[in-house]
């Protein structure tokens, strides 16, 4: 699911989960090496604010084969953050959230990031559309 | 598994291509239509050198596509270059989904019993 951007360069993607699991042990399996390793990527983390770790892999077509990430948050068992720099742009952030639920718990992962400026519009506007716009603009100046 | 995509092809970077004002304003000129180098220079007030290296970093990251008509190098915006960064953003809700599909399939073959 994405939601609308908050600015023409941000986006912002949520994916939502209800887990007939406790908190807790949903939390466990965010925050432990060895659980993350069964579900997620082999990676050496620590819940530690300001630990740092890279998630690696074959580099595919699209994808350079790393992303470095550092631990910004941690509030056991509700919620962590991560910083993600899965491209040469800015870093990225990654948030985790759990939040109690009469069938075990709700999982909300947010995904927060810039593309350069005007990117999103260009997308959303289209061509033509943004072509007059410049030409307003240059007619302007 | 899916991996988190970066908007690439074989050499250039999307994301590199368009943090530049310069290139943006350049691909935003193209998309009124096919322009010629010396046209795109003598509509922006800098070089024509500098004109060719923004539409060759423009052209190697799949923004712009380039042809020879005689002697002169004509280019024109490739739509599907911009579409990579959809693309690439859509890619990254695939790669959580099945981040979460893997994790609920793990907490429920921990939790025989229902997960508590």
């Amino acid at each position: 699911m994405t939601t609308p951007p908050t600015a023409d360069s941000d986006f912002h993607l949520l994916i939502e989960r209800t887990l007939r699991h406790p908190p807790e042990r949903v939390w466990r399996a965010l925050t432990d090496a060895d659980e993350i390793a069964r579900w997620f990527f082999p990676i050496l983390f620590a819940p530690v604010v300001g630990h740092t770790f890279r998630i690696t892999g074959p580099a595919v077509p699209g994808w350079r084969g790393w992303t470095d990430c550092e631990v910004l948050t941690l509030a056991p068992p509700h919620r962590m953050v991560w910083s993600f720099t899965c491209t040469d742009g800015a870093p990225t952030i990654v948030s985790f959230e759990i939040t109690p639920h009469p069938d075990g718990c709700r999982l909300r992962i947010r995904h927060r990031g810039r593309v350069p400026p005007d990117t999103l519009a260009l997308l959303d506007q289209g061509w033509n559309l943004y072509a007059d716009q410049l030409g307003e603009m240059l007619a302007d100046s | 598994m899916a991996r988190p995509h970066k908007p690439t092809t074989e050499t250039g970077d999307v994301f590199q291509a368009l943090a530049d004002p310069n290139r943006r304003q350049l691909l935003a000129y193209l998309a009124a239509g096919e322009r010629g180098v010396q046209d795109v220079a003598s509509y922006f007030p800098i070089s024509i050198a500098a004109v060719s290296q923004h539409l060759q970093i423009l052209h190697t990251a799949g923004l712009v596509r380039r042809r020879e008509a005689g002697r002169r190098r004509l280019y024109s915006v490739d739509p599907d270059g911009l579409g990579a960064v959809r693309t690439w953003i859509d890619g990254l809700t695939r790669f959580w989904e099945t981040a979460v599909d893997r994790l609920e399939a793990h907490l429920d073959d921990d939790a025989p019993n229902g997960g508590q």
